[in-house]
């Protein structure tokens, strides 16, 4: 699963963001993909997930090795610790909310990291006047995706439906 | 909280350990295989989505094409004439070298590579090629389209890929000249990704609109000559002692598949 966004997100979607392909370029495949699998699979897992993505990534990237595992690493566990102390489990709007402040958390983990190894010197680092534009993509696109992934897995699975005790 | 506290220390750790060994290069090997296995995928949908770009591309641009397709057949009849002159000046110029007994000149070693992903991060332009230190590359070599023009440096090399920072780089820094009469040198920077400009031309050299720019030679590593782009705008100010020229790029590098790596 890890390999599949990787390639998807950075092979596929990167080649777009270039021309005409700009919202499919502001589309994060790896926060969608982790918002769903944090109410589908046990914590251990997800970690699993979140660090092997930020391994490809932080191989492929310019930036200072490990600004994107931190980054993913970060995001993951505080994703858990959101759902597990204060959203309810399997519900359509703590899903779509966990998605918006995973764009949120991610990148501020992500410009937290990038500007601190900047500020060391051992980074190269700037953000163009577009890079917010992109968060805010971010926002709607992850919310119409995790709509879209609820539905389906809603669909095909009793794991989104809610437990009623009697 | 408990039952997450011992998977959140594993997690640290492992990314600490991860970091350490990918500066210790003890994870060089794995990385290289990693990025071995991956290639031949990446570069299979690298090419679909290119094909897919391109497609769209020339479905809406096609009735311009036929319009310029005109104008392109009245300029390469008029460079067919340059050509044919430019042939009689060739050959009287090697007959008088072999009567001058000069030293021949040495011909450009280069090796092609695939872009294998596009930009790989929001803060830098830069793409991965599946060419690296085992195909004789080093850090700083230049990297060509086809036809020559200069799109970056290699900028990070591993056994079996590099990466290749673009000219419209922020961290892109190239020496070069103008094809003026005074061959202006100066330095092509790249401008937040957008595009690049010259910077350090003297107040007093004269630099005009659509003024090709090409590389000096200043950089060992990167031959004399490449073409680069032309000049837009120019920006004085009387009270600094440089100004900047703003380029224009020659060739899209959005459209790119191949690229030239020149060999030292």
């Amino acid at each position: 699963m890890a390999l599949l966004v990787f390639i998807v997100q950075l092979t596929f979607w990167g080649n777009q963001s270039a021309t005409g392909g700009r919202f499919i370029a502001i589309i994060n495949l790896f926060l969608v993909v982790l918002a769903l699998l944090l109410n589908l699979i046990n914590f251990k897992k997800v970690l699993f997930f979140a660090l092997a993505t930020g391994l490809f990534f932080d191989l492929y990237s310019n930036l200072t090795f490990g600004v994107f595992l931190f980054s993913h690493l970060l995001t993951a566990l505080v994703l858990t610790l959101l759902l597990f102390n204060f959203f309810t489990n399997r519900s359509f709007y703590s899903l779509l909310l966990l998605g918006i402040i995973a764009v949120a958390v991610y990148h501020f983990f992500f410009l937290f990291f990038a500007g601190l190894l900047y500020l060391l010197n051992l980074n190269s680092f700037f953000i163009k006047a577009d890079y917010f534009w992109g968060v805010f993509g971010q926002f709607i696109s992850t919310a119409i995706l995790l709509m879209i992934g609820f539905l389906i897995i809603n669909k095909f699975s009793r794991r989104f439906k809610p437990s009623f005790l009697n | 909280m408990r039952r997450f506290f011992r998977p959140i220390l594993v997690g640290i750790a492992l990314v600490v350990i991860l970091i350490a060994t990918h500066y210790l290069r003890w994870l060089a090997p794995a990385e290289n295989l990693l990025v071995k296995v991956l290639a031949p995928a990446q570069e299979r949908l690298y090419g679909l989505t290119s094909g897919l770009r391109n497609f769209h591309n020339n479905w809406l641009t096609k009735r311009d094409l036929l319009a310029e397709n005109e104008q392109l057949a009245e300029k390469l009849k008029n460079y067919q004439i340059d050509q044919a002159k430019l042939n009689n000046l060739q050959a009287e110029n090697d007959l008088l070298k072999k009567e001058l007994n000069f030293v021949q000149e040495e011909k450009t070693k280069f090796i092609s590579a695939q872009i294998v992903t596009g930009v790989s991060d929001p803060a830098s332009q830069s793409v991965v090629i599946n060419r690296g230190a085992k195909d004789g590359l080093t850090k700083g070599l230049a990297v060509v389209e086809d036809s020559g023009i200069l799109l970056g440096k290699i900028y990070k090399v591993s056994d079996n890929f590099s990466t290749v920072l673009l000219l419209t780089d922020n961290n892109s820094k190239v020496a070069a000249m103008l094809q003026n009469s005074t061959k202006t040198a100066g330095l092509v920077e790249g401008q937040f990704g957008l595009s690049f400009s010259m910077t350090n031309i003297p107040q007093t050299e004269a630099v005009q609109v659509g003024d090709l720019v090409v590389t000096s030679g200043l950089e060992g590593q990167i031959p004399k000559g490449l073409l680069i782009a032309e000049v837009a705008t120019v920006k004085e100010v009387e009270s600094e002692i440089f100004k900047t020229a703003i380029l224009k790029p020659i060739i899209s590098f959005a459209d790119l598949s191949y690229v030239l790596v020149i060999l030292p």
